[in-house]
């Protein structure tokens, strides 16, 4: 009976520990970092250009601790290394610091008719995160890895089409997103 | 006897809807109360049906709540919906301890819609303080998203404490100028806070206001 009550205590007491460590889904801590990326665009601490050229979004676990490191990375100007920005993040998605890495700043044209595509890559993460009805999304949202948004000309004009990765799923989500941040469809490929 | 019945009411109010205030009271603990012979419409309009309901219950709603008239004609809907926990109706936020004590009190004291005091009570005056800011900004014009059920429902504003541990900094005391609350809501901000598109942009006092709260350290 004692080792049965130990045992129960025990598997209790792992499971709040696991909830505790990791609070929210990771693709949502990687969506809470938009803001952080935000924030420092706000604030001059990074060049407001930053959104204008973004392409991509990963997260991977920090391999020193316990953080999460959400890489930013910007469509880098031919023949020059991306501009990169890495916040570090705990498992709840606060912001814990940042790093701008080497990189040049994009200064060719942006392609998004005057839009930032940083949005865009948000409001697709932000779907991934938040869709409770599109059977697509749920291997997408708990083991996120990255995203990455490049320009598509639909029949109705030009979107975004975000190709979303995972850890824990096969394949790419698709996810089309028009020029407002409205998700117009998804698709596995 | 009156007394007697507003504390049975608000009991049923508190008892209907108290899963959806952690505390059971105002953000920071306080209730805010008016004397019986201040208790009028006008008071009850400013304090609950303008910020929690004609959002809905406006031109465009089934049952409209902007004028005395319309109220008093839906008084039992009002009290029952309420009640019941059923209005308002997710995902707009719930009323407050506070909201619904004014309520009470006023169904209970006959729903007058001039003070039998004769008095007008001035209305509230936006100060740096959290209690202020939540009821007289964010009840208005940002929990229609930003509460348990609305899109917005992973930055919540319920409570002073929301703020201070948002994962996206949203009030960092002492420094509004990297808040991110701030930053959202002042002009130019590249993802304004309320969205262009819904009309309810801050105005200079209240942003202002809200930075001052911010600079004094964001206490209380």
């Amino acid at each position: 009976m004692k080792f049965l009550t130990l045992s129960v205590t025990t598997l209790l007491a792992g499971t709040f520990a696991a909830a505790s460590a990791q609070a929210i889904a990771i693709s949502e801590v990687a969506e809470l970092q938009f803001h952080k990326v935000n924030q420092l665009v706000a604030t001059r601490k990074i060049d407001s250009g930053f959104v204008d050229h973004m392409k991509s979004v990963a997260l991977a676990k920090d391999p020193a601790g316990p953080l999460y490191l959400v890489t930013f990375q910007e469509e880098a100007d031919a023949g020059q290394a991306a501009f990169t920005v890495v916040v570090s993040a705990d498992a709840n998605g606060k912001s814990q610091g940042y790093q701008q890495q080497a990189g040049t700043l994009a200064k060719g044209p942006a392609n998004w008719g005057g839009k930032a595509p940083l949005d865009l890559l948000e409001k697709a993460v932000e779907y991934v995160v938040d869709s409770t009805t599109d059977p697509l999304t749920p291997s997408f949202r708990d083991g996120f890895t990255a995203a990455s948004i490049e320009p598509f000309q639909s029949a109705n004009g030009l979107v975004g089409k975000v190709s979303v990765t995972a850890g824990t799923a096969s394949g790419t989500l698709l996810v089309f997103v028009d020029l407002n941040g409205q998700i117009l469809s998804t698709a596995k490929q | 006897m009156r007394v007697t019945k507003a504390g049975f009411l608000l009991l049923l109010l508190n008892a209907c809807n108290s899963h959806l205030n952690k505390e059971g009271t105002a953000p920071t603990g306080e209730l805010r109360t008016f004397s019986q012979d201040q208790l009028s419409y006008a008071l009850v309009n400013q304090y609950v049906f303008t910020p929690k309901c004609v959002r809905c219950h406006g031109q465009t709603g089934g049952v409209n709540l902007e004028t005395y008239a319309a109220v008093s004609q839906n008084l039992a809907a009002v009290e029952g919906a309420v009640r019941a926990g059923s209005m308002p109706k997710a995902p707009a936020p719930p009323l407050t301890a506070s909201e619904m004590q004014i309520l009470s009190d006023w169904i209970a004291a006959g729903a007058p819609e001039q003070a039998s005091g004769g008095g007008q009570i001035a209305p509230p005056s936006l100060e740096p303080k959290f209690v202020s800011i939540h009821d007289l900004v964010f009840a208005k014009k940002c929990m229609h998203c930003h509460n348990p059920a609305g899109t917005a429902k992973d930055v919540p504003l319920d409570t002073m404490q929301d703020l201070l541990t948002s994962p996206v900094d949203l009030v960092l005391p002492g420094d509004p100028d990297n808040s991110y609350l701030t930053i959202v809501i002042s002009p130019g901000a590249r993802q304004p806070m309320p969205p262009r598109s819904t009309g309810l942009t801050l105005s200079t006092d209240e942003i202002n206001t809200i930075k001052e709260w911010i600079k004094n350290g964001a206490k209380d």
